[in-house]
C-alpha cells in the first residue's frame, strides 16, 4: 500500500522506526543515535558496507563504534550474588513474615521525602502555599471597614449641617468624596461603585434641632455586599449618636442627655472586633486540612498515573506500610506549615495568642494527621490526579467551611448539616484553635475536643486500609 | 519447600486454565489456558495490544484474576497468603522504559528502595547493589538521576531493582522495546549471566521483536486475547513450514485477520529525477537548554522516495520530523521543503504534508467515514470535492466494509489503514508516518 503511494503516486513517505524489518523495507534510511546520524544509505548498501549478514548488526557495529561505555563492563560479577549472606537472608525472611515491618514502612517515608525535596514546585508549594493563602485571605477578605467612601447630599446647607459632616468626615472609617448635587447624582455615583454610602441631610435641619423637633437624617447603603453595609451603618449610627449628644449638651447643657443613646454593646474575646483576630484560628484549620489532604492524595495517585504503584503490587509491602510510609513526611511537611503559619498570625497579622501553645501543637499535629490520613482515604478511590484534587478539595473544603464552625456555629446547625458538623474532625479542631487563640484556654480546658481527633486518626486509617487495593484491577 | 515440589511433574513455572480478563467491556484475554514451562526462557511473543502484558500482569500478582485460575509458584496466585509468600521469590519489571523507577532519584537510591523493601539490611543492600551495578555497567552512573538514563540504561536499572532480592521468577514485559540494537544485545547477554549464575531461574518475558524471540526456549504466540500456538521456536518454525519468526506468526493468524501484509519485494525506484528533493536538511540541530536532541543531521530525500529513520527511543527521530515541518524551530542549520526553507506560518506547506504517528489521530466518537470527511474539511478541502475525495479514500484503504463503523470497534490493522487514509485525504506529496509499526 505504501509502496503503491511511493511509486505510482510519486508520494514522499518518511518513515521513524525502532524495527528493523520495518526499516529493511526503506528506499534508504538514517541509523540515528543520540542525535547524530550514524550512516545514511538503502539498508543492502549499509549491511555491505559493515560486512555483517544483517542490518541489526551493522546497526550495532555503528554503534559500538560511537558508544564508549561499550563492553567495558562484561564481567560475571553476577556470581558472586549467588553467595548469601546468610545472616542477612535470615534476617530479611524474618521480615517477610511480619505483617507490619518497620524497615518496609520507612523504605516508602524515605523515598517520598527524597522525591518531595527534589520537586521544586510541589516542594515549594507544600511549604509557602498555605502562606500564601493565609496572606491573601488576611488582607483580603477583612471584614473590618475602614476608609469607606462616601459623600453628603446637604440640603440644609447651615452651620449646623456643615458641623456634622465634618465629624462624621473626620472618623477614621470614611473617606469623604465631593459632595452630592441631587439624588440623580447619588443614584449614578453609588451604581459607579464611587461611594458606598451617602449621606442626606434633610432642610430646616438645623432649625428644627434648635427647636427640639425630632430631627433625621437619611442614610443610602449600598447594600451589594450586605456585611459592610450593616458595620457601615452601624458605625454611622454611632458617629451620628456621640454628636447628636454633643450638640444637645451644647444647648441645653450637660446631663441633658437622653440615656438612651448611651447603651452600647461590648464584644468579649475580641475587644476590637478586629475580624483578622477572629479570622486566623479559623483559617489555619482550613489550610492545614486542604494543603496537606491534597499533597497526600496526589502523592499516591501520582504513582497509579505513572505506574510506579506496582511496586507496591508486587513487592512483599503491606497496605499499612504503604499507606502510613506515604503519610509520614507529609505530616512533617505538615507540621512544618503549622508552624509558618502561627508564626504569619503572630508576627504579620499580629493576632494575639492567649491560651497554650502546648495545647494548639498537640492538636495541629492529630489534626494534620487527620488530613493526610483523609487524602490518603481519597487516593483510594481515585486514580487521576485531577479527580482526586477535586474530590479532595471538595470533601474537606465544605465540610470544613459549612459546618465545623468557621461561619456559624456548629450548635445553630440543624439536621444533617448538624450532623456532619459533629462527626467531621475540622469542628474539633476549630474550636481547639479559636480557643487557644482567643480564649486563653489550656488543655485541661478543651480535653473534650481531643477525643473525636484521637478516634479520627485509626477509623480514618483502618477505612483506607481496607479499601486500598493491593492489586490491579 | 524445595523446588521441584511445587513445580509437579510438568514442571510449569505458571499454570493458566481459563483465564479471562475485561478492560470495561473490552476483552484483553479470552479464556486462556497455558503452562509456562519452569527454569527457561519462556516468551510471548505478538503486536501490540493483544494480551501479553494483561498476561504478565496477572502471573506477576499485580492484576486481579477475573475468571479463571492461574498458579504460579505452585499455589493461587489470587489467595492473598499465597502471593504474600511467593511474591518476593517474584521480580516483575512492566512495560515502558522505566515506568516502575523513580525519575528523580539516583541510579543507587532506586536500586536501594526495592532492597529496603524486601528487609535487607544497609551493608548487604550496599554490596549488592554495587554488584548489579558493576555487571550492568551502571556503576559510573550511579549519581545520576533515572530520568536522566537513556532507554537502554533505564532497562538496565529496571533489572538492577528486579534482581536485588535474588528472585525464583524474573517477568519482564518488553523490555527492550524502544531501545537501541547494541543496548538490547547487552541487555540479553546480561539475562544470560545472571541465568548462568541461577540456574534454576525462570524467565517470561514479552516481546515485540521475533529476532530476540527466535533466542528462547519456549514461546507462546499471542493474538487478540488468545493463544495461538506454543512450542520451541523450531517447533513454531517447522509446523508452519515457515524459515523465520515474523513469518510463522503471520501463518499462524486465523485466515481472516492478517495475511495482507505488504509484499517485502520493493520494486526498485526509476532513478533519473534526480535533484529534485522534497526534504532536505543540512547539519540541522536543536538543543534544549543544554541538551542536545539533534546534532548535525544532514540528509535529502528525493521525491518519491521511501526514507527511514532507524533508531531507539529518544535518540531526535521525532524532533528531527517536527523541525522538517516546521512544529519546532530549528537551534542551527537549515530544513527544507520542495526547495523552500521552512516556514512555520506557511500553511500551504503544511497542506503538502501528511502526518501520522503513534497515537492516531482519530476520532472515536465519529465513524470511518465521518472522521475522513472532518479531517478533509480540517484541511480546508474545497466542499465540492470532499465527498468523492473520501469515497476514493475508502475504496483505496478497502475500508467499505467498515465505512460506518466507530474506529474503536475495528482492529488493530484496520485502524492503521484509516489512520493512513486520513493522513493522506488531502493528497499530501509528503506522508510522514512516526513510530507506526506497519509491519503488519
Amino acid at each position: 500500500m505504501l509502496i503503491a503511494l511511493s511509486r505510482n503516486d510519486n508520494v514522499t513517505i518518511f518513515v521513524s522506526t525502532h524495527f528493523m524489518n520495518e526499516a529493511a523495507r526503506c528506499d534508504r534510511i538514517s541509523l540515528m543515535h543520540a542525535g547524530r546520524v550514524l550512516a545514511s544509505d538503502s539498508p543492502a548498501a549499509i549491511i555491505e558496507a559493515s560486512g555483517k549478514a544483517t542490518l541489526e548488526e551493522a546497526f550495532i557495529s555503528h554503534l559500538e563504534a560511537v558508544t564508549d561505555e561499550a563492553r567495558e563492563a562484561e564481567e560475571p560479577a553476577i556470581a558472586e550474588n549467588a553467595e548469601k549472606d546468610d545472616a542477612d537472608g535470615r534476617a530479611a525472611e524474618r521480615a517477610l513474615k511480619h505483617r507490619f515491618d518497620f524497615r518496609r514502612m520507612m523504605a516508602y517515608s524515605w523515598r517520598e521525602a527524597l522525591e518531595l525535596r527534589r520537586d521544586p514546585i510541589r516542594a515549594t508549594m507544600a511549604i509557602i502555599g498555605s502562606v500564601i493563602l493565609l496572606l491573601v485571605i488576611g488582607y483580603g477578605i477583612n471584614l473590618d471597614i475602614e476608609n469607606l467612601s462616601y459623600a453628603t447630599l446637604d440640603r440644609d446647607q447651615t452651620v449646623t449641617s456643615r458641623d456634622l459632616t465634618l465629624d462624621i468626615s473626620g472618623s477614621r472609617y470614611f473617606d469623604e468624596k465631593a459632595p452630592l448635587l441631587d439624588y440623580a447624582d447619588m443614584d449614578r455615583r453609588m451604581r459607579d461603585g464611587e461611594i458606598s454610602f451617602a449621606i442626606e441631610i434633610p432642610p430646616h435641619f438645623a432649625a428644627d434641632l434648635a427647636r427640639g423637633r425630632d430631627v433625621e437624617i437619611g442614610v443610602w447603603l449600598d447594600g451589594s455586599m450586605p456585611q459592610r453595609a450593616s458595620s457601615a451603618r452601624g458605625y454611622i449610627q454611632g458617629v451620628y449618636a456621640t454628636w447628636l449628644t454633643r450638640k444637645i449638651e451644647e444647648v441645653y447643657g450637660a446631663g441633658a442627655a437622653d440615656p438612651a443613646y448611651s447603651v452600647a454593646a461590648r464584644y468579649r474575646y475580641n475587644p476590637d472586633i478586629r475580624s483578622l483576630v477572629a479570622m486566623a484560628p479559623a483559617v489555619i484549620p482550613l489550610l492545614l486540612l486542604l494543603i496537606p489532604a491534597i499533597l497526600t492524595t496526589l502523592s499516591v495517585v501520582r504513582e497509579k498515573e505513572l505506574g510506579s504503584i506496582v511496586n507496591f503490587y508486587v513487592t512483599p509491602t503491606t497496605r499499612l506500610e504503604f499507606l502510613i510510609g506515604k503519610q509520614l513526611p507529609y505530616i512533617v511537611l505538615a507540621m512544618f506549615n503549622f508552624a509558618l503559619l502561627l508564626a504569619t498570625s503572630l508576627m504579620v497579622f499580629q493576632v494575639p495568642f492567649t491560651g497554650s501553645m502546648l495545647a494548639f501543637s498537640l492538636a495541629a499535629l492529630l489534626f494534620v494527621t487527620i488530613s493526610t490520613g483523609m487524602g490518603l482515604l481519597v487516593s483510594t478511590f481515585t486514580s487521576s490526579q485531577i479527580a482526586a484534587l477535586f474530590a479532595t478539595a471538595l470533601l474537606t473544603l465544605i465540610p470544613a467551611i459549612q459546618y465545623s464552625g468557621l461561619i456559624d456555629p456548629v450548635s445553630a446547625l440543624q439536621g444533617f448539616g448538624a450532623m456532619i458538623g459533629e462527626v467531621y474532625p475540622a469542628t474539633y479542631f476549630v474550636t481547639i484553635s479559636r480557643g487557644t487563640f482567643t480564649k486563653a484556654l489550656g488543655l485541661a480546658d478543651l480535653h473534650a475536643a481531643f477525643v473525636p481527633l484521637l478516634i479520627a486518626i485509626p477509623v480514618l486509617t483502618i477505612a483506607s486500609t481496607l479499601l486500598l487495593g493491593k492489586q490491579a484491577r | 519447600m524445595n523446588v521441584a515440589d511445587e513445580q509437579g511433574g510438568a514442571g510449569a513455572v505458571a499454570r493458566l486454565e481459563g483465564v479471562s480478563l475485561l478492560y470495561r467491556k473490552t476483552a484483553a484475554l479470552n479464556d486462556i489456558s497455558l503452562d509456562i514451562p519452569a527454569g527457561c526462557m519462556a516468551g510471548l511473543i505478538g503486536p501490540d495490544g493483544v494480551g501479553k502484558s494483561s498476561l504478565l500482569s496477572l502471573i506477576a500478582g499485580a492484576r486481579k484474576v477475573q475468571t479463571g485460575a492461574v498458579s504460579v509458584l505452585g499455589g493461587d496466585i489470587s489467595d492473598d497468603g499465597h502471593r504474600r509468600a511467593v511474591c518476593p521469590r517474584i521480580a516483575y519489571m512492566p512495560q515502558g522504559l522505566g515506568r516502575n523507577l523513580y525519575a528523580t532519584l539516583s541510579v543507587y537510591e532506586n536500586i536501594d528502595f526495592f532492597g529496603r523493601l524486601f528487609g535487607h539490611a544497609h551493608a548487604e543492600r550496599r554490596r549488592r547493589i554495587e554488584t548489579l551495578m558493576k555487571s550492568t555497567g551502571l556503576l559510573p552512573f550511579a549519581d545520576r538521576p533515572a530520568g536522566k538514563l537513556s532507554g537502554g540504561m533505564k532497562q538496565k536499572l529496571g533489572l538492577c531493582c528486579a534482581l536485588i532480592h535474588d528472585p525464583d521468577l524474573l517477568v519482564l514485559d518488553e523490555p527492550t522495546t524502544g531501545v537501541d540494537p547494541l543496548s538490547r544485545r547487552q541487555f540479553w547477554s546480561l539475562i544470560d549471566d545472571i541465568r548462568a549464575s541461577r540456574p534454576g531461574m525462570s524467565v517470561i518475558v514479552a516481546t515485540a521483536y521475533m529476532e530476540e524471540a527466535a533466542r528462547f526456549d519456549w514461546l507462546a504466540a499471542m493474538n487478540d486475547g488468545n493463544v495461538l500456538a506454543t512450542g520451541s521456536p523450531a517447533e513454531l518454525l517447522s509446523a508452519t513450514a515457515t524459515d523465520n519468526l515474523d513469518d510463522a506468526f503471520v501463518a499462524l493468524l486465523p485466515e481472516a485477520t492478517g495475511r495482507d501484509r505488504p509484499a517485502l519485494d520493493i520494486t526498485p525506484r526509476a532513478e533519473g529525477d534526480a535533484g529534485d528533493f522534497a526534504i532536505e536538511a543540512e547539519h540541522l540541530s536543536k538543543r534544549f537548554g543544554d541538551f542536545t536532541a539533534v546534532d548535525d543531521v544532514s540528509f535529502r530525500i528525493r521525491r518519491g522516495e521511501i526514507f527511514g529513520f532507524l533508531g531507539s527511543n529518544g535518540c531526535g527521530k521525532t524532533t528531527t520530523m517536527k523541525m522538517l515541518t516546521g512544529l519546532l524551530d530549528v537551534s542551527d542549520g537549515t530544513a527544507k521543503l520542495f526547495g523552500q526553507p521552512v516556514d512555520p506560518g506557511n500553511l500551504d506547506v503544511r497542506r503538502r504534508v501528511g502526518y501520522m504517528s503513534q497515537a492516531f489521530s482519530l476520532y472515536t466518537e465519529l465513524t470511518v467515514r465521518q472522521n475522513l470527511s472532518l479531517h478533509a474539511r480540517l484541511y480546508r478541502l474545497p466542499a465540492e470535492t470532499i465527498g468523492p475525495r473520501v469515497a476514493e479514500m475508502i475504496a483505496r484503504f478497502d475500508l467499505a466494509d467498515v465505512a460506518d463503523s466507530l474506529p474503536d470497534a475495528l482492529p488493530l490493522g484496520i485502524r492503521q489503514r484509516l489512520s493512513l487514509a486520513v493522513a493522506m485525504i488531502h493528497g499530501p506529496d509528503i506522508l510522514i508516518l512516526d513510530e507506526t509499526d506497519l509491519r503488519r
